[in-house]
Protein backbone atom coordinates (compact mmCIF):
# COMPACT_ATOMS: atom_id res chain seq x y z
CA UNK A 1 0.00 0.00 0.00
CA UNK A 2 2.81 2.38 0.45
CA UNK A 3 4.20 2.05 -2.79
CA UNK A 4 0.70 2.29 -4.08
CA UNK A 5 0.12 5.67 -2.23
CA UNK A 6 3.95 6.90 -2.71
CA UNK A 7 3.53 6.51 -6.85
CA UNK A 8 0.34 9.18 -6.26
CA UNK A 9 2.58 11.93 -4.58
CA UNK A 10 4.25 13.83 -7.66
CA UNK A 11 4.16 16.93 -4.39
CA UNK A 12 7.71 16.45 -3.63
CA UNK A 13 9.01 17.15 -6.94
CA UNK A 14 7.52 20.68 -6.81
CA UNK A 15 8.82 21.62 -3.09
CA UNK A 16 11.65 22.95 -4.88
CA UNK A 17 10.01 24.45 -8.02
CA UNK A 18 7.58 26.44 -5.60
CA UNK A 19 10.18 27.74 -3.23
CA UNK A 20 12.28 28.76 -6.55
CA UNK A 21 9.17 30.48 -7.45
CA UNK A 22 9.39 32.61 -4.47
CA UNK A 23 12.60 33.12 -4.98
CA UNK A 24 11.88 33.77 -8.61
CA UNK A 25 9.29 36.30 -7.58
CA UNK A 26 11.05 38.76 -5.23
CA UNK A 27 13.98 38.81 -7.79
CA UNK A 28 11.71 39.48 -10.55
CA UNK A 29 10.16 42.31 -8.29
CA UNK A 30 14.24 43.55 -7.54
CA UNK A 31 14.78 43.49 -11.11
CA UNK A 32 12.35 44.97 -12.25
CA UNK A 33 12.91 47.75 -10.39
CA UNK A 34 9.76 48.33 -8.63
CA UNK A 35 11.18 48.32 -4.95
CA UNK A 36 13.41 50.73 -3.60
CA UNK A 37 16.70 49.97 -2.12
CA UNK A 38 15.80 50.22 1.37
CA UNK A 39 12.84 47.48 0.16
CA UNK A 40 15.04 45.53 -1.27
CA UNK A 41 17.54 45.49 1.77
CA UNK A 42 14.41 44.09 3.67
CA UNK A 43 13.61 41.50 1.22
CA UNK A 44 17.26 40.02 0.93
CA UNK A 45 16.82 37.91 3.74
CA UNK A 46 13.40 36.84 3.19
CA UNK A 47 15.12 35.89 -0.35
CA UNK A 48 18.25 34.17 1.49
CA UNK A 49 15.85 32.11 4.08
CA UNK A 50 14.05 31.03 0.48
CA UNK A 51 17.44 30.08 -1.04
CA UNK A 52 17.98 28.22 2.28
CA UNK A 53 15.03 26.27 2.16
CA UNK A 54 15.84 25.08 -1.29
CA UNK A 55 19.30 23.85 -0.51
CA UNK A 56 18.19 22.10 2.35
CA UNK A 57 15.67 20.47 -0.24
CA UNK A 58 18.13 19.80 -3.03
CA UNK A 59 20.58 18.78 -0.57
CA UNK A 60 18.74 16.00 0.93
CA UNK A 61 16.63 15.23 -2.77
CA UNK A 62 18.74 13.08 -5.22
CA UNK A 63 17.99 13.47 -8.73
CA UNK A 64 15.01 12.10 -9.38
CA UNK A 65 14.70 8.87 -11.23
CA UNK A 66 13.19 8.34 -14.24
CA UNK A 67 10.10 5.95 -14.04
CA UNK A 68 11.50 2.63 -13.77
CA UNK A 69 15.07 3.50 -13.21
CA UNK A 70 16.75 0.93 -10.25
CA UNK A 71 16.70 2.20 -6.90
CA UNK A 72 19.82 0.38 -6.67
CA UNK A 73 22.20 3.14 -8.11
CA UNK A 74 21.30 4.86 -4.69
CA UNK A 75 23.25 3.95 -1.90
CA UNK A 76 22.07 6.37 1.02
CA UNK A 77 19.07 4.72 2.94
CA UNK A 78 16.93 7.70 3.61
CA UNK A 79 17.15 8.56 -0.89
CA UNK A 80 16.10 4.97 -0.88
CA UNK A 81 12.72 6.01 1.17
CA UNK A 82 12.89 9.35 -0.77
CA UNK A 83 13.08 6.99 -4.55
CA UNK A 84 10.38 4.82 -3.15
CA UNK A 85 7.75 7.65 -2.82
CA UNK A 86 8.84 9.21 -6.31
CA UNK A 87 9.34 6.11 -8.40
CA UNK A 88 6.40 4.83 -9.87
CA UNK A 89 6.11 1.65 -8.99
CA UNK A 90 3.27 -1.61 -10.61
CA UNK A 91 -0.10 -2.09 -7.84
CA UNK A 92 0.49 -5.52 -7.61
CA UNK A 93 2.22 -7.34 -4.58
CA UNK A 94 4.86 -8.66 -7.03
CA UNK A 95 7.98 -7.36 -6.45
CA UNK A 96 9.78 -5.07 -9.27
CA UNK A 97 12.93 -5.64 -7.30
CA UNK A 98 15.73 -7.83 -9.43
CA UNK A 99 18.54 -9.57 -7.88
CA UNK A 100 21.17 -8.09 -6.83
CA UNK A 101 19.04 -4.82 -6.01
CA UNK A 102 18.60 -3.08 -1.99
CA UNK A 103 14.99 -3.71 -0.93
CA UNK A 104 14.18 -1.18 2.08
CA UNK A 105 12.85 -3.55 5.19
CA UNK A 106 9.39 -1.98 6.09
CA UNK A 107 11.18 -0.61 9.60
CA UNK A 108 13.55 1.04 7.14
CA UNK A 109 10.80 2.90 5.52
CA UNK A 110 9.01 3.72 8.64
CA UNK A 111 11.84 5.24 10.17
CA UNK A 112 12.58 7.44 7.03
CA UNK A 113 9.15 8.38 6.69
CA UNK A 114 9.40 9.52 10.33
CA UNK A 115 12.47 11.42 9.58
CA UNK A 116 10.28 12.93 6.40
CA UNK A 117 7.66 13.85 8.68
CA UNK A 118 9.80 15.43 11.15
CA UNK A 119 11.25 17.16 8.10
CA UNK A 120 8.19 18.12 6.81
CA UNK A 121 6.80 19.03 10.61
CA UNK A 122 9.62 21.70 10.59
CA UNK A 123 7.86 24.07 7.27
CA UNK A 124 4.73 25.44 9.40
CA UNK A 125 7.90 27.09 11.18
CA UNK A 126 9.43 28.27 7.82
CA UNK A 127 6.15 29.60 6.32
CA UNK A 128 5.48 30.93 9.60
CA UNK A 129 8.92 33.19 9.45
CA UNK A 130 7.79 33.91 5.89
CA UNK A 131 5.01 35.29 6.24
CA UNK A 132 6.21 37.15 9.47
CA UNK A 133 8.86 38.80 7.36
CA UNK A 134 7.00 39.28 4.20
CA UNK A 135 4.26 41.30 6.41
CA UNK A 136 6.65 42.88 8.13
CA UNK A 137 8.41 44.47 4.75
CA UNK A 138 4.71 45.42 4.18
CA UNK A 139 4.25 47.05 7.17
CA UNK A 140 7.74 48.54 6.46
CA UNK A 141 7.30 49.70 3.18
CA UNK A 142 3.97 50.98 3.97
CA UNK A 143 4.86 52.75 7.15
CA UNK A 144 7.74 54.62 4.95
CA UNK A 145 5.37 55.49 2.04
CA UNK A 146 2.99 56.95 4.57
CA UNK A 147 6.03 59.41 6.03
CA UNK A 148 6.88 59.64 2.71
CA UNK A 149 3.77 61.20 1.30
CA UNK A 150 3.62 63.06 4.68
CA UNK A 151 6.96 64.85 4.42
CA UNK A 152 6.38 65.73 0.53
CA UNK A 153 3.63 67.15 1.47
CA UNK A 154 4.83 69.24 4.09
CA UNK A 155 7.60 70.46 1.85
CA UNK A 156 5.08 70.74 -0.73
CA UNK A 157 3.14 73.22 1.78
CA UNK A 158 6.16 75.03 2.98
CA UNK A 159 6.65 75.75 -0.94
CA UNK A 160 3.56 76.60 -1.70
CA UNK A 161 3.40 78.71 1.54
CA UNK A 162 6.68 80.55 0.17
CA UNK A 163 5.84 80.95 -3.25
CA UNK A 164 2.54 82.85 -2.15
CA UNK A 165 4.06 84.79 0.40
CA UNK A 166 6.57 86.12 -2.82
CA UNK A 167 3.24 86.49 -4.86
CA UNK A 168 1.95 88.40 -2.38
CA UNK A 169 4.69 90.73 -1.02
CA UNK A 170 5.74 91.42 -4.73
CA UNK A 171 2.83 90.42 -6.84
CA UNK A 172 1.84 92.77 -9.53
CA UNK A 173 -1.05 94.10 -8.70
CA UNK A 174 -0.09 95.31 -5.44
CA UNK A 175 3.24 97.10 -7.03
CA UNK A 176 0.89 98.78 -9.70
CA UNK A 177 -1.43 99.81 -7.31
CA UNK A 178 1.57 101.38 -5.52
CA UNK A 179 2.83 103.10 -8.73
CA UNK A 180 -0.32 103.92 -9.37
CA UNK A 181 -0.55 105.85 -6.24
CA UNK A 182 2.63 107.39 -6.67
CA UNK A 183 2.15 108.20 -10.31
CA UNK A 184 -1.33 109.77 -9.02
CA UNK A 185 0.57 111.62 -6.49
CA UNK A 186 3.29 113.29 -9.31
CA UNK A 187 0.45 114.01 -11.84
CA UNK A 188 -1.58 115.88 -8.84
CA UNK A 189 1.97 117.79 -8.07
CA UNK A 190 2.86 118.03 -11.69
CA UNK A 191 -0.68 120.05 -11.90
CA UNK A 192 0.10 121.91 -8.97
CA UNK A 193 3.13 123.44 -10.35
CA UNK A 194 1.59 124.12 -13.77
CA UNK A 195 -1.04 125.77 -11.81
CA UNK A 196 1.39 127.40 -9.90
CA UNK A 197 3.28 128.83 -13.09
CA UNK A 198 -0.44 130.14 -14.67
CA UNK A 199 -0.81 131.76 -11.66
CA UNK A 200 2.75 133.37 -11.68
CA UNK A 201 2.00 134.31 -15.02
CA UNK A 202 -1.13 136.08 -14.30
CA UNK A 203 0.91 138.11 -11.31
CA UNK A 204 3.57 138.76 -14.09
CA UNK A 205 0.38 140.42 -16.50
CA UNK A 206 -1.20 142.05 -13.79
CA UNK A 207 2.38 143.31 -12.20
CA UNK A 208 3.05 144.70 -16.06
CA UNK A 209 -1.00 146.08 -16.03
CA UNK A 210 0.15 148.12 -12.22
CA UNK A 211 3.07 149.27 -13.84
CA UNK A 212 1.58 150.44 -16.70
CA UNK A 213 -1.15 152.13 -14.69
CA UNK A 214 1.62 153.80 -12.46
CA UNK A 215 3.37 155.08 -15.49
CA UNK A 216 -0.28 156.51 -16.40
CA UNK A 217 -1.09 157.80 -13.15
CA UNK A 218 2.72 159.31 -13.43
CA UNK A 219 2.07 160.95 -16.55
CA UNK A 220 -1.42 162.69 -15.44
CA UNK A 221 0.91 163.79 -12.37
CA UNK A 222 3.89 165.18 -14.65
CA UNK A 223 0.53 166.56 -17.00
CA UNK A 224 -0.80 168.25 -13.74
CA UNK A 225 3.03 169.68 -12.88
CA UNK A 226 3.01 171.09 -16.13
CA UNK A 227 -0.19 172.68 -15.67
CA UNK A 228 1.10 174.12 -12.41
CA UNK A 229 4.05 175.07 -14.25
CA UNK A 230 2.32 176.72 -16.07
CA UNK A 231 -0.06 179.05 -13.90
CA UNK A 232 3.62 180.05 -11.71
CA UNK A 233 5.36 181.35 -15.69
CA UNK A 234 1.30 183.10 -16.20
CA UNK A 235 1.13 184.22 -12.69
CA UNK A 236 5.01 185.46 -13.12
CA UNK A 237 3.85 187.10 -16.29
CA UNK A 238 0.58 188.93 -14.62
CA UNK A 239 2.93 189.72 -11.30
CA UNK A 240 5.09 191.73 -13.90
CA UNK A 241 2.41 193.43 -15.68
CA UNK A 242 1.06 194.58 -11.89
CA UNK A 243 4.78 195.89 -11.09
CA UNK A 244 4.28 197.88 -14.59
CA UNK A 245 1.26 199.35 -14.11
CA UNK A 246 2.22 199.99 -10.40
CA UNK A 247 5.17 202.06 -11.69
CA UNK A 248 2.58 204.05 -13.86
CA UNK A 249 1.19 204.83 -11.04
CA UNK A 250 2.99 206.41 -9.19
CA UNK A 251 3.20 206.81 -4.96
CA UNK A 252 0.09 205.48 -5.44
CA UNK A 253 1.62 202.00 -7.24
CA UNK A 254 3.94 201.36 -4.53
CA UNK A 255 1.65 199.18 -2.52
CA UNK A 256 0.74 197.22 -5.83
CA UNK A 257 4.43 196.92 -6.64
CA UNK A 258 5.21 195.15 -3.30
CA UNK A 259 2.11 192.57 -4.29
CA UNK A 260 3.01 191.65 -7.64
CA UNK A 261 6.84 191.18 -6.16
CA UNK A 262 5.68 188.67 -3.77
CA UNK A 263 3.40 187.42 -6.34
CA UNK A 264 6.09 187.11 -8.48
CA UNK A 265 8.46 185.12 -5.57
CA UNK A 266 5.36 182.86 -4.82
CA UNK A 267 5.53 182.27 -8.69
CA UNK A 268 8.85 181.25 -8.86
CA UNK A 269 8.79 179.13 -5.75
CA UNK A 270 5.79 177.14 -7.08
CA UNK A 271 7.41 176.53 -10.46
CA UNK A 272 11.12 175.33 -8.56
CA UNK A 273 8.65 173.10 -6.44
CA UNK A 274 6.78 172.24 -9.35
CA UNK A 275 9.77 170.78 -10.88
CA UNK A 276 11.37 170.00 -8.23
CA UNK A 277 8.04 167.37 -7.94
CA UNK A 278 8.32 166.16 -11.74
CA UNK A 279 12.32 165.12 -11.38
CA UNK A 280 10.71 163.01 -8.70
CA UNK A 281 8.01 161.78 -10.31
CA UNK A 282 9.86 160.92 -13.31
CA UNK A 283 12.50 159.44 -11.19
CA UNK A 284 9.88 157.11 -9.07
CA UNK A 285 8.23 155.99 -12.71
CA UNK A 286 11.78 154.93 -14.26
CA UNK A 287 12.40 153.00 -10.70
CA UNK A 288 8.71 151.29 -11.16
CA UNK A 289 9.07 150.74 -15.02
CA UNK A 290 12.21 149.71 -14.94
CA UNK A 291 13.25 147.75 -11.71
CA UNK A 292 10.49 146.63 -10.61
CA UNK A 293 10.37 144.89 -13.92
CA UNK A 294 13.57 143.91 -14.58
CA UNK A 295 13.07 141.81 -10.60
CA UNK A 296 10.02 140.37 -11.85
CA UNK A 297 11.03 139.02 -14.91
CA UNK A 298 14.25 137.74 -13.42
CA UNK A 299 12.08 136.33 -10.67
CA UNK A 300 9.43 134.68 -13.17
CA UNK A 301 12.41 133.52 -15.38
CA UNK A 302 13.84 131.69 -11.43
CA UNK A 303 10.38 130.27 -11.09
CA UNK A 304 9.66 128.80 -14.42
CA UNK A 305 13.07 127.41 -14.15
CA UNK A 306 12.60 125.77 -10.78
CA UNK A 307 8.84 124.42 -12.11
CA UNK A 308 10.55 122.72 -15.02
CA UNK A 309 13.27 121.10 -13.31
CA UNK A 310 10.87 119.53 -10.53
CA UNK A 311 8.55 118.73 -13.55
CA UNK A 312 11.60 116.82 -15.21
CA UNK A 313 12.47 115.48 -12.08
CA UNK A 314 9.51 113.87 -11.42
CA UNK A 315 9.24 112.42 -14.81
CA UNK A 316 12.21 110.77 -14.45
CA UNK A 317 10.84 109.26 -10.75
CA UNK A 318 7.97 108.07 -13.10
CA UNK A 319 9.97 106.34 -15.69
CA UNK A 320 12.08 104.49 -12.90
CA UNK A 321 9.40 103.54 -11.43
CA UNK A 322 8.10 102.06 -14.41
CA UNK A 323 11.69 100.27 -15.09
CA UNK A 324 11.20 98.87 -11.30
CA UNK A 325 8.13 97.20 -11.91
CA UNK A 326 8.58 96.13 -14.85
CA UNK A 327 11.86 93.98 -13.26
CA UNK A 328 9.54 92.87 -10.42
CA UNK A 329 7.49 91.64 -13.14
CA UNK A 330 10.19 89.58 -14.67
CA UNK A 331 10.88 88.23 -11.10
CA UNK A 332 7.37 87.23 -10.57
CA UNK A 333 7.03 85.28 -14.15
CA UNK A 334 10.75 83.64 -13.13
CA UNK A 335 8.96 82.36 -9.90
CA UNK A 336 5.69 81.50 -11.46
CA UNK A 337 8.01 79.22 -13.77
CA UNK A 338 10.13 78.30 -11.41
CA UNK A 339 7.14 77.39 -9.24
CA UNK A 340 5.53 75.21 -12.11
CA UNK A 341 8.51 73.09 -12.99
CA UNK A 342 8.96 72.25 -8.94
CA UNK A 343 5.41 71.04 -9.04
CA UNK A 344 5.96 68.66 -11.54
CA UNK A 345 8.50 66.43 -10.02
CA UNK A 346 6.73 66.59 -6.23
CA UNK A 347 3.38 65.67 -8.36
CA UNK A 348 5.76 62.65 -9.53
CA UNK A 349 7.27 61.59 -6.60
CA UNK A 350 3.63 61.24 -5.17
CA UNK A 351 2.53 59.39 -8.08
CA UNK A 352 5.54 56.87 -7.35
CA UNK A 353 4.30 55.91 -4.52
CA UNK A 354 1.75 53.77 -5.52
CA UNK A 355 4.58 51.10 -6.08
CA UNK A 356 4.11 50.44 -2.75
CA UNK A 357 0.27 49.23 -3.38
CA UNK A 358 1.73 46.82 -5.92
CA UNK A 359 4.74 45.06 -3.94
CA UNK A 360 2.12 45.13 -1.44
CA UNK A 361 -0.03 42.98 -3.50
CA UNK A 362 2.72 40.97 -4.74
CA UNK A 363 4.10 40.42 -1.24
CA UNK A 364 0.60 39.33 0.35
CA UNK A 365 0.27 36.84 -2.84
CA UNK A 366 3.12 34.96 -2.07
CA UNK A 367 1.71 35.05 1.64
CA UNK A 368 -0.82 33.07 -0.26
CA UNK A 369 1.16 30.73 -1.65
CA UNK A 370 3.12 30.28 1.43
CA UNK A 371 0.30 29.59 3.68
CA UNK A 372 -1.27 27.26 0.56
CA UNK A 373 2.54 25.43 0.49
CA UNK A 374 2.31 25.13 4.48
CA UNK A 375 -0.82 23.61 4.76
CA UNK A 376 -0.43 20.82 1.93
CA UNK A 377 3.22 20.15 3.82
CA UNK A 378 0.96 19.63 7.09
CA UNK A 379 -1.30 17.53 4.99
CA UNK A 380 1.21 15.42 3.49
CA UNK A 381 3.37 14.99 6.97
CA UNK A 382 -0.22 13.71 8.62
CA UNK A 383 -0.05 11.38 5.34
CA UNK A 384 2.86 10.31 6.41
CA UNK A 385 2.43 9.88 10.25
CA UNK A 386 -0.78 7.72 9.48
CA UNK A 387 -0.07 5.37 6.51
CA UNK A 388 -3.78 3.79 6.52
CA UNK A 389 -5.28 7.18 5.54
CA UNK A 390 -5.59 7.15 1.84
CA UNK A 391 -4.32 10.31 0.21
CA UNK A 392 -6.25 12.12 -1.13
CA UNK A 393 -4.99 15.51 -1.42
CA UNK A 394 -4.29 17.79 -4.51
CA UNK A 395 -1.38 17.37 -6.30
CA UNK A 396 1.04 21.02 -5.19
CA UNK A 397 1.16 20.97 -8.87
CA UNK A 398 -2.50 21.29 -9.26
CA UNK A 399 -3.15 23.56 -6.61
CA UNK A 400 -0.47 25.94 -8.19
CA UNK A 401 -1.92 26.16 -11.29
CA UNK A 402 -5.25 26.86 -9.57
CA UNK A 403 -3.09 29.99 -7.94
CA UNK A 404 -2.39 31.18 -11.24
CA UNK A 405 -5.98 32.24 -11.61
CA UNK A 406 -5.63 34.01 -8.47
CA UNK A 407 -3.04 36.32 -10.25
CA UNK A 408 -4.22 40.01 -10.76
CA UNK A 409 -1.08 41.41 -12.28
CA UNK A 410 0.39 40.64 -15.66
CA UNK A 411 3.72 40.62 -14.27
CA UNK A 412 2.59 37.86 -11.45
CA UNK A 413 1.34 35.47 -14.34
CA UNK A 414 5.05 36.15 -16.48
CA UNK A 415 7.11 34.98 -13.18
CA UNK A 416 4.88 32.28 -12.49
CA UNK A 417 4.73 31.16 -17.04
CA UNK A 418 8.67 31.34 -16.62
CA UNK A 419 9.08 29.70 -13.09
CA UNK A 420 7.32 26.16 -14.53
CA UNK A 421 9.18 26.66 -17.34
CA UNK A 422 6.35 27.87 -19.95
CA UNK A 423 6.32 30.10 -22.75
CA UNK A 424 6.24 34.01 -21.97
CA UNK A 425 2.69 35.72 -23.29
CA UNK A 426 3.00 39.26 -23.54
CA UNK A 427 -0.37 40.26 -22.48
CA UNK A 428 -2.74 42.97 -24.61
CA UNK A 429 -3.95 45.49 -22.91
CA UNK A 430 -3.33 48.88 -22.96
CA UNK A 431 -2.60 50.42 -19.33
CA UNK A 432 -4.76 53.46 -19.99
CA UNK A 433 -8.20 52.40 -21.95
CA UNK A 434 -11.30 55.09 -21.84
CA UNK A 435 -14.25 52.95 -22.45
CA UNK B 1 -16.57 72.67 -7.04
CA UNK B 2 -17.43 69.22 -6.13
CA UNK B 3 -14.40 66.56 -5.38
CA UNK B 4 -13.00 63.41 -7.04
CA UNK B 5 -14.26 61.09 -5.27
CA UNK B 6 -11.26 57.80 -4.28
CA UNK B 7 -11.65 54.63 -3.16
CA UNK B 8 -9.17 52.53 -2.60
CA UNK B 9 -8.18 49.75 0.20
CA UNK B 10 -4.52 51.27 0.43
CA UNK B 11 -3.94 54.28 2.51
CA UNK B 12 -1.02 54.82 0.41
CA UNK B 13 -2.74 54.57 -2.66
CA UNK B 14 -5.09 56.91 -1.50
CA UNK B 15 -2.19 59.58 -0.15
CA UNK B 16 -0.72 59.54 -3.46
CA UNK B 17 -3.51 59.78 -5.93
CA UNK B 18 -5.41 62.77 -3.53
CA UNK B 19 -1.72 64.54 -3.38
CA UNK B 20 -1.02 64.45 -6.71
CA UNK B 21 -4.63 65.46 -7.69
CA UNK B 22 -4.81 68.56 -5.01
CA UNK B 23 -1.38 69.53 -6.26
CA UNK B 24 -3.27 70.27 -9.66
CA UNK B 25 -5.52 72.09 -7.83
CA UNK B 26 -8.37 69.21 -8.04
CA UNK B 27 -10.63 68.92 -4.47
CA UNK B 28 -10.87 65.26 -3.06
CA UNK B 29 -12.70 62.84 -1.12
CA UNK B 30 -11.51 60.03 0.07
CA UNK B 31 -13.12 56.65 0.79
CA UNK B 32 -11.31 53.60 2.10
CA UNK B 33 -13.99 50.96 0.88
CA UNK B 34 -16.70 50.66 -1.61
CA UNK B 35 -19.29 50.38 1.40
CA UNK B 36 -17.72 53.65 3.15
CA UNK B 37 -17.69 55.26 -0.36
CA UNK B 38 -21.68 54.31 -0.92
CA UNK B 39 -22.03 55.76 3.13
CA UNK B 40 -20.48 59.13 1.77
CA UNK B 41 -22.97 59.01 -0.83
CA UNK B 42 -25.70 58.81 1.33
CA UNK B 43 -24.48 61.69 3.23
CA UNK B 44 -24.57 64.07 0.45
CA UNK B 45 -21.60 63.98 -0.96
CA UNK B 46 -21.47 64.56 -4.72
CA UNK B 47 -18.48 63.69 -6.50
CA UNK B 48 -17.80 65.39 -9.83
CA UNK B 49 -16.03 62.01 -10.96
CA UNK B 50 -15.42 58.57 -9.06
CA UNK B 51 -11.76 56.73 -8.95
CA UNK B 52 -11.92 53.15 -7.51
CA UNK B 53 -10.12 50.70 -6.87
CA UNK B 54 -11.04 47.43 -8.47
CA UNK B 55 -9.80 44.73 -5.68
CA UNK B 56 -11.26 45.53 -2.06
CA UNK B 57 -11.85 43.57 1.00
CA UNK B 58 -16.00 43.30 0.60
CA UNK B 59 -17.58 45.43 -2.01
CA UNK B 60 -15.28 45.40 -5.24
CA UNK B 61 -15.10 48.09 -7.26
CA UNK B 62 -17.16 47.24 -10.26
CA UNK B 63 -19.87 46.71 -7.95
CA UNK B 64 -19.62 50.14 -6.75
CA UNK B 65 -20.16 51.36 -9.81
CA UNK B 66 -23.14 49.78 -10.57
CA UNK B 67 -24.82 50.92 -7.56
CA UNK B 68 -23.53 54.05 -7.94
CA UNK B 69 -24.96 54.27 -11.22
CA UNK B 70 -28.37 53.92 -9.92
CA UNK B 71 -27.99 56.77 -7.41
CA UNK B 72 -29.63 59.66 -8.90
CA UNK B 73 -26.53 62.44 -7.83
CA UNK B 74 -23.63 60.20 -9.22
CA UNK B 75 -25.79 58.20 -12.24
CA UNK B 76 -24.09 60.65 -14.76
CA UNK B 77 -20.61 61.20 -12.87
CA UNK B 78 -17.68 59.70 -14.80
CA UNK B 79 -16.44 56.90 -13.11
CA UNK B 80 -12.93 54.99 -13.21
CA UNK B 81 -11.32 51.80 -12.43
CA UNK B 82 -7.72 52.02 -11.19
CA UNK B 83 -6.39 48.85 -10.40
CA UNK B 84 -3.25 46.49 -10.47
CA UNK B 85 -5.53 44.17 -12.44
CA UNK B 86 -5.65 44.29 -16.30
CA UNK B 87 -7.58 41.51 -17.62
CA UNK B 88 -9.62 41.68 -19.80
CA UNK B 89 -13.02 40.22 -18.85
CA UNK B 90 -12.63 42.23 -15.71
CA UNK B 91 -12.25 45.32 -18.11
CA UNK B 92 -15.73 44.43 -19.64
CA UNK B 93 -17.49 43.66 -16.64
CA UNK B 94 -16.08 47.05 -16.00
CA UNK B 95 -17.31 48.83 -18.98
CA UNK B 96 -21.37 46.88 -18.73
CA UNK B 97 -21.32 48.15 -15.28
CA UNK B 98 -21.06 51.64 -15.95
CA UNK B 99 -17.56 52.39 -16.04
CA UNK B 100 -16.31 55.40 -18.03
CA UNK B 101 -12.73 53.74 -18.02
CA UNK B 102 -9.51 51.46 -17.09
CA UNK B 103 -6.34 52.21 -15.43
CA UNK B 104 -3.61 49.73 -14.55
CA UNK B 105 -1.97 50.90 -11.48
CA UNK B 106 1.10 52.61 -11.59
CA UNK B 107 -0.96 55.34 -13.70
CA UNK B 108 1.28 58.31 -14.83
CA UNK B 109 0.29 61.13 -12.75
CA UNK B 110 0.22 63.59 -15.22
CA UNK B 111 -1.24 61.27 -17.56
CA UNK B 112 -4.00 61.05 -14.95
CA UNK B 113 -4.24 64.61 -14.02
CA UNK B 114 -4.79 65.21 -17.91
CA UNK B 115 -7.73 62.30 -18.27
CA UNK B 116 -9.51 63.76 -15.12
CA UNK B 117 -9.62 66.98 -16.41
CA UNK B 118 -10.80 65.64 -19.79
CA UNK B 119 -13.57 64.02 -18.04
CA UNK B 120 -14.88 67.09 -15.95
CA UNK B 121 -14.15 69.85 -17.57
CA UNK B 122 -13.22 73.27 -15.47
CA UNK B 123 -11.27 71.38 -12.85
Amino acid sequence: MSEIRSSKRPWRSAIPIVLGMLGCAGAAAIADGELRPWLASGLTPLLAMICFGVGVLLARRPPLAAPGTPAVALSRATDVALVAISTPRPLSGASSHSIGETVPTPSAESSKADRVRSELDGYPIFTQILNRQIRSVTDLSEATAASILSNLGDVDAKFTALLEFIRQAGSSERVSGVIAQIDALMVDSRNQLAHLAERQLEDAQIGIQQRSKIGEDTRRVLEVLEGVNGIARQTTMLSLNVSIEAARAGAAGKGFSVIATEIRKLASEAQTLSTDVHARVETLMRTVTVDLTERADQREHEEFEAINSISRTLGSLTDDLATIVSHQRDVLQKVENESEAAARPIMDIMGSIQFQDIVRQQLEQVERMASMVNDHLVSMSATLADPSVDLSEESLVNKLEEMFGSYVMADQRENHRKAVGGQAERETGSLIEMF
Amino acid sequence: MKPVLLVDDSPTMLASISGVLKKAGIGTATAGSAEAALDMIDRGLTPCLVITDYHMPGMHGVDLIGKLRRVATTRLAPMLVLTTDGEQDKRRSAKAAGATGWLVKPVDPSSLVQIVKQLVPGL
